[in-house]
């Protein structure tokens, strides 16, 4: 597992970037419809520009998985087949078009087009890095529920993620009840996403229960070695599940909700994300005959 | 690509001796924990009482197994660089030092664990049909050190014709994964 260290950290940042930024581009122009397009813009300024920080620091992780990093840029090599090749351009291309878009969109009322498409350059990017692992030799990724993790991922910490940056991009501003309405419907988009999540999960073990000798050593292993983490991961869920499902409930009420509690709900989202990608890439078992 | 080249194993014959993988280690002069060509052992059967007595009916058999060269190589498919390569000429699955990487796509993908990744060099490293023996009309190390003479190095479409298209036996990978270049004579108890 101590290899998978650059992995882990790729994904998660690169999931935790991506998601983020879709779901602001979602707030963005949901709010310009209600407070105008240049407050919606101030609101979201913040969080647009953390993504692109993160998304760096994930790409030059990438960089420490490989044994020859001088040749990265090989990857690019096989994009007719390789979804690894496929993965590198699109996060690539994302870090680019968050560029563009960042610096056009200060610019006001330009930009709109484009974050959309790198929107979607970015849920290619996920597509892409699911594929990889959806087409290897461990029975334990090569289903369903790597597409869902990643996706999952991307959307439960970019939906918290984007509720945070807008509770603070909006902090001593006036619109309280549009933003405290984005603030419930990104809530509810998280909690929709976990719920989704867990409701697989059974189909997933059941599914791995089922087949070959690798997927039950996996099997053994999330309910042996790595039950804890795998428990813990899912009651770490169910806790951002209960926090935003608190957070969305609070829609009409004048107080509103404290922005800290988003912000813990992202910590501890990412937290989540982060020991359940350990205990993805832990679990995982190759099919490997006379291994 | 009619001219495919492939090897015959008869696993009947295989006593495990492991000189294949052997022969393979000192010819491409490996690393400890990398071995190009590798013999699994795979064991069965039980015990029964026949009146006081308690007797057994226990089976083992060894299978060589290295790069197949396989009609369909996941590896080759996967490789983000392509350094992983298959010749069109004989269909050889080659590495290419200089492009690889290290990314270790190819050992997530290949079910018979052909290529393997060697830190030192921060690459991958795999069978290569010891093409240059082959290319002075030799056979590859494994097949030339192999006692019973249980390896047979080859064209695919002739071993098929004279041995048939079995390339997968009990608790190998599924064959139609990757269409390994192989032909197997079974063992009595692999069957």
């Amino acid at each position: 597992m101590s290899e998978e260290w650059p992995l882990l950290t790729f994904t998660i940042l690169g999931q935790l970037a991506i998601g983020t930024f879709i779901m602001l581009v979602i707030v963005r122009s949901l709010l310009g419809a209600k407070i105008g397009a240049k407050a919606a813009g101030e609101v979201t300024r913040f969080g647009i520009l953390a993504v692109g920080p993160v998304m760096l620091v994930a790409l030059i992780a990438s960089f420490f998985h490989l044994g020859s990093p001088m040749l990265a840029f090989n990857a690019l090599g096989n994009l007719k087949t390789s979804w690894l090749s496929r993965e590198i351009l699109f996060t690539g291309l994302f870090f680019l078009l968050w560029l563009i878009t960042y610096y056009s969109s200060k610019k006001e009322g330009s930009g709109q087009v484009l974050s959309w498409c790198t929107s979607i350059v970015g849920l290619i990017a996920v597509f892409c890095m699911a594929g990889i692992y959806a087409h290897s030799n461990k029975p334990a990724w090569t289903n369903v529920n790597t597409y869902l993790t990643f996706f999952g991922a991307a959307f439960v910490m970019g939906a918290i993620a984007s509720g945070a940056a807008v509770a603070y991009g909006a902090k001593g501003k006036s619109h309280e009840e549009p933003i405290r309405r984005i603030l419930s419907n990104v809530s509810l988009i998280a909690l929709f996403t976990i719920a989704v999540q867990l409701i697989f999960l059974p189909v997933y073990m059941g599914g791995l229960a089922g087949t070959g000798e690798a997927a039950q050593a996996s099997v053994q292993l999330l309910s042996g070695s790595y039950a804890v983490p795998f428990v813990l991961k899912w009651i770490l869920s169910i806790l951002v599940g209960v926090m935003v499902f608190y957070v969305s409930t609070k829609r009409g009420n004048n107080q509103g909700v404290s922005p800290n509690l988003i912000y813990t709900a992202l910590g501890v989202a990412i937290l989540s994300e982060f020991i359940g990608r350990y205990v993805f890439y832990s679990t995982a078992v190759s099919a490997i005959f006379g291994m | 690509m009619t001219q495919q080249v492939g090897i015959f194993i008869e696993q009947h014959r295989c006593m495990g001796c492991k000189a294949c993988q052997a022969a393979c280690k000192d010819k491409h002069d490996l690393e400890v924990g990398q071995l190009w060509r590798r013999v699994t052992e795979i064991e069965g059967g039980s015990y029964f009482e026949d009146g006081a007595a308690i007797r057994p009916n226990v089976f083992t058999y060894w299978t060589s197994i290295g790069c197949n060269h396989c009609a369909n190589p996941a590896c080759v498919k996967n490789c983000p660089t392509g350094a992983m390569f298959k010749r069109s000429e004989d269909g050889i699955v080659l590495h290419d030092d200089s492009k690889c990487i290290g990314c270790r796509m190819c050992v997530w993908s290949c079910p018979y664990g052909a290529p393997q990744y060697d830190p030192e060099k921060g690459k991958v490293g795999k069978c290569d049909y010891c093409l240059d023996f082959v290319q002075k009309g030799k056979d590859p190390a494994c097949v030339s050190a192999c006692p019973v003479r249980a390896l047979h190095a080859g064209k695919l479409e002739e071993l098929q014709a004279k041995y048939g298209t079995k390339a997968q036996t009990k608790g190998m990978p599924d064959a139609n994964i990757t269409h390994p270049s192989i032909v197997i004579k079974s063992h009595k108890d692999a069957i």
